[in-house]
């Protein structure tokens, strides 16, 4: 030991108290950022130094020479990080769902007085009124009308809105596949930093990596991902397979949409209205099974598509239901007589034009409709004229309209063997249990991620009274320190001004 | 033993603080709005019960407000059967007195004026309306039946538009129907017309034999006429029936709905108040806890 080596030794001290004290600041500065890791100083004794001696070269033991920094540690639980991913994409595609899904909800927005029911309900209902006022004015055959225009604007509309969603929920797509390219980038860039610095292997880019493991989260939030780190502490994402991110370089996520024809469950073909999504990476067609993006595809492929499917069938029953009973019908008008060839049974005038809730409407036709001529609804079964008055004599018996009435009750095949209202109410009482279930899912999801991210709170979480603790440590540490190197002084100062 | 970082206590404060602000809004809302959900997802089984519940009370509404019409239709109905049947009574008098042997010829004619009057009369009855609604003219509800000709020919009597014997019916239930009007056919007016006619043309004509027939022939008609009126009657009382059925079941469906959506207001408010303690609790502890640290006892 040299005789300077004390304060050689006081130095060392001084230096690894201030450095520890820098990153407890360091700590207590990203007490609040949700992303950061605390980070702790390995403190480790200096290589001994062996004393010479003239008997024993290795001397009674070694003799200490302080201490330094070895590395500087981040405390951080790489199987609870793999958990978190994993439960985020669960929580990512139920939360997903649970919104869209409420989105529909609003759009039927069936508890209000608006609703399909409700709606369906008045068109039966008036149609009992003119059951009962054969002969008054038009005026209960004008509230037939009005109530039927009421229910096909409101297919109409419900079949436009779920259109436009459903477009909603492509550009959504559209905007998560951006967003998972962009985290794919700036996840590659941060590797690459990363390697540049932890290439050197005391060293550690611990406050980079806080930055990529958030990234690499929020694209588990998004999509399915596994997530390796190589001996750099390089991070390399795989979607199913398919790597995203290797190394420095990430490999784009694209999407293609593919248009298809598509069956109805009553058999109707849809020529090219219904498109799909179709992800691929670097030319290889890529799954995705979880995540925010396969929530959205859930919801837009098939509950959207299936609910406009069901809603067309309501409307092409409805048509062609109302329409049979109606055609048979003759209205207050339709008399016999020369020119008017009636077909048997009828005048075989529809009440309903259109195929489907997309085009559902009540027959404008500018001679033979119904808008603007409420004497045209046939609701009377027969015709005569004997007194050549030019109105239909039988009007008093409107058994077409009680049967228009009555096909409220009506079980029908098409629509599975149930009537118009249990119909819908089964559509929506479908949509409200998917709904509960994607909450209770999203909930769970939910609980598991808060607990697991307590978890990482309790390894990688900023305690102040720890740190305070810790800070009060090392600047007691830190004066020891340079009491030591006080005590050397004087001592050095008895020795050199001493001794004279 | 496990850390307990600061960032913990204050997510986990926050987030069942917010849970429990969550629930105070909920009851919130179902107390202001007596509903105990507002989306179907909220409680799916239910919130499909309550619509299936109003619609069965929306249309038992127009089942009653069918029956009613029907009732009042069969009121007005049965009112001009009785006219007709004490008219026939009135008729069965004079015909009695008629076949007296003891009447000259100047009492029958005196008699011939009332029996005309009363045929008028009869005429008039069965040309009843319900509103604008001829009551026995079948499906030809806007077109009178009979008119006033002298003709012992029963279809003379059919006026211009000609008669029907069509049913009218109405709806009582999903399926149930009810035939609410009597045709003039049923009743058998144009018999009965012709037949007073011929009444009226042997009291002019002093033709006792026929005098002497006519008393059976009223009685026949008038009991024709009480068969139909029984059957008025019976159906009333079903329609009667049906209407209390409805009005009782719109009671019971009124309170099956009232529970199946309606807020439990006592239980809600104490919901809200085990809430509100909570809610304070949690405010209070959070107080305590997020605010010392040990910064707070260093100097």
């Amino acid at each position: 030991m040299s005789t300077f080596g004390g304060i050689e030794l006081g130095k060392r001290a001084l230096q690894t108290q201030q450095k520890s004290l820098n990153i407890t600041g360091h700590n207590i500065a990203n007490a609040n950022n949700e992303k950061y890791s605390r980070q702790r100083a390995v403190q480790s004794a200096t290589d001994p130094y062996t004393l010479a001696s003239l008997y024993n070269p290795a001397g009674a033991g070694q003799v200490g020479t302080g201490v330094y920094i070895k590395s500087i540690m981040r405390m951080r639980d790489q199987f609870i990080d793999t958990r978190i991913r994993y439960e985020n994409q669960g929580y990512g595609e139920w939360s997903v769902r649970k919104e869209n899904l409420r989105q529909i909800e609003s759009i039927y927005n069936e508890l209000d007085n608006g609703g399909v029911k409700n709606n369906l309900d008045r068109f039966f209902q008036s149609f009992h009124d003119l059951v009962r006022d054969a002969e008054s004015s038009n005026s209960v055959r004008e509230s037939v009308i009005q109530n039927a225009i009421t229910l096909t604007t409101q297919l109409n509309h419900i079949d436009r809105s779920l259109m436009e969603f459903r477009d909603h929920l492509g550009s959504e797509i559209e905007y998560k596949v951006a967003e998972v390219n962009d985290l794919a980038k700036r996840i590659a860039a941060l590797n690459k930093q990363i390697k540049i610095i932890e290439s050197d292997p005391t060293k550690k880019a611990n406050d980079l990596a806080d930055e990529r493991d958030a990234l690499i989260d929020e694209l588990a939030k998004i999509v399915d991902i596994q997530v390796r780190f190589d001996s750099y502490n390089q991070a390399n994402i795989s979607l199913n397979g398919l790597g995203i991110v290797n190394g420095i370089t990430a490999n784009e996520l694209e999407y293609s949409l593919i248009a298809e024809d598509r069956t109805s469950i009553d058999g109707v073909l849809y020529e090219n209205v219904f498109d799909k999504y179709v992800f691929s990476v670097n030319g290889n067609q890529a799954r995705i099974d979880s995540g925010e993006i396969y929530g959205l595809i859930a919801v837009r492929e098939d509950i959207v598509d299936q609910k406009m499917n069901k809603l067309d069938l309501l409307a092409r029953t409805l048509i062609e239901e109302v329409n049979a009973v109606h055609r048979r019908g003759y209205g207050k008008k339709d008399l016999p007589g020369p020119g008017n060839d009636y077909e048997e049974g009828g005048v075989s005038r529809n009440f309903f034009l259109g195929t489907d809730a997309s085009n559902i409407k009540v027959n404008d036709d500018p001679v033979n409709g119904i808008i603007g001529r409420p004497e045209n609804i046939a609701a009377a079964p027969r015709t005569e004229d004997i007194n050549n008055d030019g109105e239909n004599d039988l009007i008093g018996d409107q058994s077409i309209a009680l049967e228009i009435a009555q096909l409220r009750d009506k079980s029908i095949a098409a629509l599975g063997s149930t009537s118009f209202n249990d119909f819908w109410q089964t559509q929506v009482s479908e949509l409200g249990i998917e709904i509960s279930r994607a909450e209770a899912m999203e909930s769970n999801q939910n609980i598991l991620l808060e607990s697991l991210k307590d978890k990482r709170q309790e390894v990688s979480g900023v305690n102040l009274d720890e740190e305070m603790t810790e800070m009060i440590k090392f600047q007691h540490g830190y004066s020891a320190a340079a009491r030591v190197i006080t005590v050397i002084d004087q001592m050095l100062d008895t020795l050199i001004n001493g001794t004279r | 033993m496990s850390r307990i970082t600061n960032n913990m206590i204050i997510s986990s404060f926050l987030s069942n603080f917010t849970r429990s602000q969550k629930n105070l809004n909920k009851y919130m809302e179902q107390l202001t709005t007596g509903e105990r959900f507002s989306r179907i997802s909220d409680e799916p089984i239910n919130a499909v019960k309550a619509m299936k519940l109003e619609t069965m009370l929306k249309f038992n509404d127009k089942y009653v407000e069918n029956a009613e019409e029907g009732i009042n239709w069969l009121n007005v109905t049965d009112k001009a059967l009785d006219d007709v049947v004490k008219t026939l009574r009135k008729l069965r008098d004079s015909a009695v007195k008629a076949a007296n042997g003891t009447m000259t010829p100047d009492d029958r004619l005196k008699i011939k004026q009332e029996v005309d009057q009363l045929k008028e009369h009869l005429i008039d009855v069965a040309n009843s309306r319900y509103g604008n609604a001829y009551i026995f003219n079948g499906a030809k509800t806007r077109i009178q039946p009979y008119k006033n000709v002298d003709s012992t020919d029963p279809s003379a009597y059919v006026g211009e538009g000609g008669l029907s014997n069509e049913k009218l019916l109405r709806e009582l239930g999903a399926g149930i129907t009810i035939e609410v009007n009597v045709t003039g056919a049923e009743i058998g007016f144009g018999q009965i017309f012709a037949d007073l006619q011929g009444f009226s043309n042997a009291l002019e004509n002093n033709d006792t034999d026929t005098l002497e027939t006519m008393m059976g022939t009223i009685d026949k008609h008038i009991e024709s006429v009480l068969g139909a009126r029984a059957q008025v009657g019976s159906r009333q009382t079903r329609l009667e029936l049906t209407v209390d059925r409805f009005t009782s079941q719109e009671i019971a469906y009124a309170d099956i709905l009232n529970k199946t959506k309606g807020t439990d207001i006592a239980e809600t408010i104490m919901k809200l108040k085990n809430e509100e303690n909570v809610y304070r609790i949690a405010l209070a502890t959070g107080a305590r806890i997020i605010q010392p640290t040990l910064m707070d006892f260093l100097r």
